[in-house]
């Protein structure tokens, strides 16, 4: 039996005394798909969050390769050692960064070679060529859009947290997002964890479909 | 005007405001990164004392920092400047950081600390520099400090020591004219730091959940040393140096230091009581006015765009950054008419020059808090045919009542620290500002000292009430939650 790239354990957390998760269990194999969806308010974006390392549960554990990554009220692993890339929904690019600086900034996080040959061709790919010295606040929306998933493909993760990354936009748009998705995900061979209350959208993932009620998972 | 000597003091005052600006950003920036986006054991007391500093008067803190050190000389003042000053790059970074999108800093934090922490630097790096450009234009108009380290030091003179010289022999226009110079600067400044802005708009994000305090076990005691320093220098070593002053006496004294002490506040309070309430009366008429006023300006300035908006700031902005002695030397020429005989010597003309002067900081806090409440809110009001005037002081401000109070509580305690325009003004002359500058030339005795510090703790009360109305109310909230 292969370990699996993520798992949680009995994973809880709960804010101003209102349980969001409780005894959450979760695996995540390696280059695998998996969707998760509920409605609002119901705790996926804070289990990306605690997956991400960006918050520590209050009871259970999370383990990454077999590594425990965070346990109650503890991070051991800290964000950016756990392999993982995130896309927002407001996407969260950085204002004061260029295109360009963007992509070469995760690269050099990484200690990937050829930061900027490299991120040039990301950006290429993902057509964004002749944009690399504008910054966010110039950038249309489906380019800010790709700006995020070139950022992600930079950064050459195993697991690409999603969380509703296609939910703001029309359903022309959120194909072109899909297919940004695949392109990124044929470079990166990553894990996809994506977080939604639309059940299309997990339908158009494909993978796996699990669904968030009274903090625990269940498959949809 | 454009002779050697006045080029020279000039440029002399240039450089030291220039050095006085820097200082305060090196002090100020990484206080306002530490104490808002770090977690360390007590740093919501940080925050709460960052724009302390700021409202001790400059003469206070230069005393401090002789006792403390014996420095003189024109880099005495320039590390005074600074150490007053440098709440505003730390207020303007610490803004910046608030409105920081939380997303853009989790993206950078799964990169690493140092990746946030650069993003941190990045987005408030405007803002400090606009805070240190204020800085520097409030230490190039301030003649009272580089005053004080030449009377007690060697003697040398500023350009703004050049421009109070001429109400000595009664010229007032002169002393008008003699300001233009850093009434240009203070122009150019304020262009200048509207560009600043304008730009920083594209790095901030209205609205959304701030980003959380980054946690780092391994420097939470290195971090916490580190702000406890800043801390000292700021406030405290200057404040603990004047609470040992009240107390300090010669060598064949046979009083105890608790007896002297008390001695120089009982003093310090029968003596200096009248002019106390007199600044209070027209610091507090000020205070009104911007209770009024601030609203509808702050409502202003967030209902407005583009060019009249800027047009307004720089409207509004513009008198804060007039020497203060060339506000004085312009109401002396306005307001000093026979006719306007008992107007000139009630306490209107400092009430109105402490309000037009300090509106812009009633106003910045204003619409900094009313940005943060939904714009819908008021839309909803307006939708169901409520006044403008409703609208704002019901429905807008209503729910910030505490912060539009320190608004005005704000401007009454720069009207009391205010000293270079009370010091012309006939009607500002009994006030307490200027009953601490002439004890302070006068002699160094502990009436001073205790004067100082009666006069820090009704400066500090606007924005300690501020502090615990709101963890009152907090915590009253947690209360009924629970």
């Amino acid at each position: 039996m292969t370990t699996p790239f993520l798992s949680t354990q009995n994973l809880a957390k709960s804010y101003r005394g209102q349980a969001v998760l409780e005894k959450l269990e979760l695996q995540i194999e390696a280059q695998q798909r998996y969707s998760i969806q509920g409605p609002s308010g119901c705790g996926k974006s804070t289990l990306l969050r605690l997956l991400a390392g960006l918050e520590s549960p209050d009871a259970g554990t999370i383990q990454l390769e077999g590594q425990v990554a965070s346990t109650a009220g503890k991070i051991l692993l800290p964000p950016w050692r756990r392999k993982t890339q995130m896309v927002f929904q407001d996407l969260g690019l950085w204002p004061t960064r260029t295109v360009l600086q963007h992509v070469v900034d995760m690269r050099k996080a990484g200690q990937l070679p050829n930061p900027k040959a490299e991120g040039q061709k990301i950006l290429a790919q993902l057509g964004l060529d002749g944009l690399e010295k504008r910054r966010p606040a110039h950038l249309s929306g489906g380019e800010a859009r790709r700006l995020a998933f070139a950022r992600v493909m930079a950064m050459e993760p195993k697991l690409i947290l999603l969380d509703e990354a296609f939910s703001s936009l029309d359903a022309e748009n959120r194909e072109q997002g899909f297919q940004l998705l695949e392109q990124v995900i044929a470079n990166t061979q990553a894990a996809v964890l994506l977080v939604t209350h639309d059940p299309l959208e997990a339908e158009r993932l494909g993978g796996t479909c699990l669904h968030m009620q009274n903090g625990g998972l269940h498959c949809a | 005007m454009l002779d050697a000597r006045t080029g020279l003091l000039l440029w002399r005052s240039l450089w030291m405001a220039s050095a006085a600006g820097l200082f305060a950003i090196a002090l100020g920036w990484p206080y306002a990164i530490f104490a808002c986006r770090f977690q360390f054991p007590g740093a919501s007391l940080f925050r709460m004392l960052m724009p302390l500093p700021l409202l001790l008067p400059p003469l206070m803190v230069a005393q401090a920092w002789f006792g403390l050190s014996h420095m003189t000389g024109p880099w005495a003042s320039v590390f005074t400047f600074g150490v007053c000053y440098a709440p505003l790059p730390a207020l303007m970074a610490a803004r910046s950081l608030r409105h920081q999108s939380a997303s853009s800093h989790h993206a950078a934090l799964l990169l690493g600390p140092r990746f946030a922490l650069f993003e941190m630097l990045r987005i408030s790096f405007l803002p400090a520099l606009v805070g240190g450009c204020f800085a520097f234009l409030f230490s190039s108009a301030d003649f009272a400090v580089p005053d004080y380290f030449a009377t007690v030091g060697d003697l040398f003179h500023v350009y703004a020591a050049e421009i109070f010289g001429h109400s000595r022999n009664d010229d007032f226009t002169a002393g008008a004219t003699a300001s233009l110079p850093l009434l240009l600067l203070g122009f150019l400044a304020l262009l200048g730091c509207a560009h600043l802005q304008h730009k920083q708009n594209n790095f901030e994000t209205q609205g959304g959940p701030a980003p959380a305090p980054l946690r780092l076990p391994t420097w939470r005691l290195s971090i916490g040393l580190g702000m406890s320093a800043l801390l000292l220098l700021l406030l405290l070593a200057p404040l603990g140096r004047i609470v040992f002053e009240t107390g300090m006496q010669g060598p064949l004294s046979d009083r105890s230091w608790l007896e002297v002490s008390g001695q120089a506040f009982h003093d310090a309070v029968s003596r200096g009581r009248a002019d106390v309430l007199r600044t209070l009366s027209y610091a507090g008429l000020a205070g009104l006015f911007c209770l009024l006023l601030a609203p509808l300006w702050a409502h202003m300035l967030l209902h407005s765009k583009g060019k009249i908006r800027m047009l307004l700031l720089v409207a509004l902005t513009l008198p804060l950054l007039v020497p203060s002695v060339a506000l004085g030397f312009g109401s002396i020429l306005m307001f000093n008419q026979p006719w306007l005989d008992s107007f000139y010597l009630s306490i209107w003309p400092p009430a109105l020059l402490v309000a037009g002067r300090f509106l812009p900081v009633a106003v910045w806090v204003l619409v900094a808090r009313m940005s943060r409440s939904p714009r819908n809110q008021e839309e909803v009001a307006a939708l169901a045919g409520c006044s403008s005037w409703l609208r704002i002081f019901r429905y807008h401000l209503g729910p910030m009542r505490s912060t539009w109070f320190l608004a005005a509580g704000l401007v009454v305690a720069f009207g009391v620290r205010e000293l270079d325009f009370a010091i012309l003004l006939p009607a500002a002359n009994q006030s307490a500002a200027v009953r601490y500058y002439n004890a302070l030339h006068f002699s160094r005795d502990n009436f001073v000292a205790a004067y100082g510090l009666v006069l820090a703790v009704l400066l500090f009360l606007p924005v300690m009430l501020h502090a615990w109305w709101l963890n009152f109310t907090q915590s009253t909230d947690d209360n009924s939650l629970s």
